[in-house]
């Protein structure tokens, strides 16, 4: 028991270059930009991902619950199955479940759903435990407020920053991690597992920086669409999911070109 | 095109498959034709009541599903796709003896949603009548093993593997409790080293237990995927078929929480590649499917959920049955287990056992020698053998620094359990963030002792390049004062620095323009006729010139001379004719001629093309078969692809290296040259 599976990437010649870029040394900014070249087209197909867009739908759910005076009637309405006073890992736990129970029996369910899944249970618990001092024992009031702060527009920003950052970075690993540790030890692209490490958290910052983008349009988006709609559709949360993956992809592969600059 | 797979057992019908029905698998447990077979120890003697339809119903259903399973495979590599083949949909038809009883929401909605949360596939069930049911001695068989004749008190899935002997050693000898252990042998490899922990375990215990084994022969051919998530849900419809005969209500897995909760290792481990065979969400949806085939409550438990492997072993040695250890069996990979080596060392299991066993101390327990490859000193292959330890070590080393904050924001699998255990969401994530804190701390802990034993071997890097010690310590090449200093002194001349970088570093190139991030140039043509281009800057080459500095042999390169495309004479009388038909054309249009018009204009267009082939440049005579000028195609594509290529990561340089942009820096042609710009100096 306790089986783990590890895989390869593919043969393809897009995907061998990224190989070889690693092999070679290439840095962050080109390896994400390979990267997110190869896979691209399987990304472009992210707004019709159906955890995807759930996981999205749900975090814009959360912060207009908090603002209602029953926020956990408000979560429940939305499907979370939380307390009359939820604490910060009670909602956390609430959302990873509800997502589950919407692709029962894994219909729809993808590695990038899942992905997006658990960006979304880190993100909450790092951008609401920064608010809130600590992730437990946090008084329901204090759980509430945090969350509705998020329905700020400026406040939304930031949190969608955090969570595309999480999401982009992930995507990026869940693709470089089939090859970088091929290339550990000595003589190689990484002689140690420091290496990698340091490796990984420029990567981690790469994508902070790829994601501003987000940051700049999605603040304004949620209240545009929150006032004129009197909530936020799922649909209306795809286009989001679609719009923000496609400038993502454009800013790794410009904002790789621009730094040149 | 997803995964799809459909699945016959037993007689039933083949029509009205609703996918995946080209090539049904069929699958028989019984009759002449049968390709599966449970055999189930011959528990009569110690049964206290008859099993009851329904569950002789849950294992033919956990055996055709654990036997449909293996025999569908999750696919090659399918990253650019999400996982779209390791998510396989799977129809079953099924013949039970209570079709109605398994058509109930009550059963079908939680035996749907656990498999597919444990096996990450989609279900669909249909289930149909069964005849000539066969009764539960048709799976039985006679075996050696005797126990206690009281009342067994609990059921333990015993795998044979460290947890569950710890379980067993808990309940059995140090609790002094009458247990029955339910052993499924993936592969009689084990069976030796079952038999002896049987006997050791018989040895202490204060009441026999009663060991009851279960084989699954299957044909061979339906064993083509290995990864078996479905394993467990086999193992414990066996165990509470069991437990219901015995008139218990209750089984027990015994599985370190680590491995129970198995947050991924690596970013690629996405879902249930990180098997979930004793998840609390899956300990949970086996009691609900269990409760509803019993009709009465029944609990799954998993005793040692909050402990880490470390803490079990500590437990088996506090209970003194430290010799037991080196019986038990981790590996996975027991394809590859012979007398001498046990354990391949390679797989997650190993590596997590052999931590554990350092851990704990008890090295002296479980030899060294029984690892084909062993954790700390030998070397380790490229791929799997690397990556797994690799991860393992790091994802330790990572949590061993974390805050309660950063272990929740990194490991967002660990919010899964939150709602499947009692308690409050609070307590069970402090206790879930202790418990990976503990066992962070326990593998980080045997690395720091190690470096501390092997710290001369460390410092004269003396040992195997891609031993864990030498991957987890800042090493180079071994000491060689010669080389060292050869090095420093390359070193201080530092070949990639400068604002303005071409330079090749192994295969690649390493190029910055104008300050800017550095990048690479994967090896082609067009990169090395750049190169030459840059080192030599102001220089005029021709391409055949490039060509033969970059061709592999060019001993063996020779240019052919080319011959015109055709004679001035007939080009001079393909112009006449086309100056008559001109003539021609004029006349059937004022005669109105619409026949002759259209013939004239077809060889008009005709000529026209054969003119346009035969010349070049201001209506000169066109060269063929010159490989002048192939060379020059071929060269100046290779150097736009390259240029193509570095305007992926660099605009800026794309932009200079630009033949159409003024000022022009680089030239191409037959004659190609690049020429620096004032104040730009290329370290080439």
């Amino acid at each position: 028991m306790g089986h783990i599976r590890l895989g390869d990437l593919p043969r393809t010649r897009k995907w061998q270059e990224v190989v070889a870029l690693i092999e070679g040394g290439a840095g962050t900014v080109q390896l994400a930009n390979a990267t997110i070249s190869a896979a691209e087209q399987g990304l472009k197909l992210a707004s019709e991902d159906k955890g995807l867009v759930e996981t999205i739908w749900l975090l814009t759910q959360i912060p207009l619950a908090a603002k209602s005076a029953d926020f956990a009637g408000s979560l429940r309405n939305v499907g979370l199955k939380v307390s009359d006073s939820p604490s910060l890992m009670e909602v956390v736990g609430a959302v990873s479940d509800v997502i589950d129970s919407r692709l029962a029996n894994n219909g729809g369910r993808t590695d990038l759903g899942e992905m997006a899944q658990m960006a979304a249970a880190e993100t909450l618990s790092k951008e609401i435990g920064s608010r809130t001092k600590g992730l437990f024992d946090t008084t329901p009031a204090d759980v509430q407020t945090a969350f509705s702060r998020l329905a700020i527009s400026k406040q939304f920003s930031g949190f969608a920053r955090q969570f595309f950052a999480r999401l982009t970075n992930k995507c990026l690993n869940y693709f470089l991690s089939r090859a970088m540790d091929y290339h550990v030890g000595e003589g190689k692209r990484f002689a140690t597992l420091a290496q990698v490490s340091d490796f990984s958290k420029a990567l981690e910052t790469h994508c902070q920086e790829a994601a501003k983008i987000v940051e700049d349009f999605s603040g304004g988006w949620f209240s545009k669409t929150n006032w004129e709609q009197d909530g936020i559709p799922r649909d209306k949360a795809a286009g989001f999911t679609y719009v923000a993956l496609k400038k993502i992809i454009s800013e790794l592969k410009e904002g790789a070109r621009s730094d040149a600059e | 095109m997803p995964n799809e797979r459909a699945v016959l057992c037993g007689d039933v019908p083949g029509g009205n498959i609703p996918f995946g029905g080209d090539d049904p698998l069929r699958l028989r447990m019984w009759g002449p034709r049968w390709n599966v077979q449970l055999q189930i120890a011959n528990i009569h003697e110690y049964m206290k009541r008859p099993v009851p339809p329904a569950f002789l119903d849950l294992i033919e259903i956990a055996t055709y599903v654990y036997c449909a399973d293996q025999a569908t495979t999750r696919g090659g590599s399918d990253v650019e796709k999400f996982g779209e083949n390791w998510r396989r949909r799977l129809f079953l038809r099924i013949p039970v003896r209570n079709p109605d009883l398994w058509r109930s929401s009550k059963i079908l909605e939680p035996l749907r949603s656990t498999l597919s949360f444990l096996s990450e596939d989609e279900y669909h069930f249909e289930f149909t009548d069964l005849r000539n049911a066969p009764p539960l001695q048709k799976y039985l068989f006679t075996t050696d093993s005797s126990g206690q004749k009281e009342r067994p008190e609990e059921v333990i899935l015993f795998s044979g593997g460290l947890d569950s002997l710890g379980g067993a050693i808990q309940e059995a000898i140090c609790d002094r409790r009458r247990v029955v252990l339910v052993t499924h042998r993936p592969t009689s490899k084990l069976t030796k080293r079952n038999d002896k922990l049987k006997a050791l375990i018989e040895q202490k215990a204060a009441h026999k237990p009663i060991h009851l084994p279960i084989n699954i022969n299957k044909a061979k051919e339906l064993g083509r995927e290995y990864t078996q998530r479905s394993r467990s849900f086999l193992y414990a419809s066996l165990g509470a078929t069991i437990a219901q005969m015995f008139e218990l209500s209750r089984i027990r897995f015994y599985e370190n929480g680590v491995v129970s909760l198995n947050l991924p290792v690596s970013a690629q481990v996405v879902g249930s590649r990180a098997t979930r065979t004793t998840h609390p969400q899956v300990i949970n949806g086996f009691a609900a499917v269990l409760s509803a085939v019993a009709d009465r409550k029944f609990n799954v438990e998993n005793p040692f959920l909050w402990k880490t492997k470390t803490e079990i072993l500590q437990h088996i040695s506090q209970g003194g049955c430290e010799e037991m250890v080196k019986y038990s069996t981790s590996c996975t990979h027991t394809w590859e287990m012979t007398r001498l080596h046990t354990h391949c060392g390679i797989c997650s299991q190993c590596i997590d056992r052999r931590f554990a066993v350092l851990a704990a101390g008890l090295e002296g327990h479980d030899p060294a020698e029984a690892y084909k490859v062993g954790l700390l000193l030998d070397p380790r292959a490229d791929g799997e053998p690397r990556t797994m330890l690799a991860s393992y070590v790091e994802t330790a080393s990572e949590i061993a620094r974390m805050s309660p904050a950063d272990f929740f924001s990194r490991y967002g699998e660990a919010s899964r359990v939150l709602k499947h255990l009692n308690g409050s969401a609070d307590t069970t994530a402090l206790q879930l963030f202790e418990l990976h804190q503990r066992h962070a701390k326990q593998v980080t802990k045997v690395v720091d002792d190690a470096i501390a034993k092997n710290a001369s071997a460390i410092r004269n890097r003396t040992l195997p390049p891609t031993c864990l010690l030498r991957l987890v310590s800042d090493s180079s090449t071994a000491i060689d004062a010669g080389a060292s200093t050869a090095k420093k002194s390359k070193d201080a001349i530092n070949p990639f620095s400068g604002d303005y970088v071409f330079v090749r570093k192994g295969q690649p190139w390493i190029v910055k323009f104008a300050g800017g991030q550095d990048f690479i140039l994967l090896p082609s043509k067009g990169t090395a006729y750049l190169d030459i281009l840059i080192s030599g800057s102001g220089t005029t080459f021709s391409a055949a010139d490039l060509a033969y500095r970059v061709a592999k042999a060019p001993q063996k390169y020779a240019l052919n001379e080319a011959i015109d495309a055709t004679s001035p004479e007939t080009l001079g009388i393909y112009r006449a004719r086309y100056r008559d038909l001109e003539e021609d054309l004029e006349e059937a249009r004022k005669n109105s001629d619409l026949a002759a018009e259209q013939r004239t204009q077809n060889e008009m267009d005709q000529l026209k093309e054969q003119i346009k082939k035969d010349t070049g440049l201001g209506g000169r005579i066109r060269k063929i078969g010159d490989d002048r000028e192939r060379v020059r195609k071929r060269v100046c594509i290779a150097i736009r692809r390259t240029l193509d290529e570095i305007a992926k990561y660099d605009k800026r340089l794309a932009e200079h290296l630009n033949p159409k942009t003024t000022p022009r820096s680089l030239t191409l042609g037959q004659s190609i040259s690049y020429v620096a710009p004032a104040g730009v100096r290329w370290n080439a």
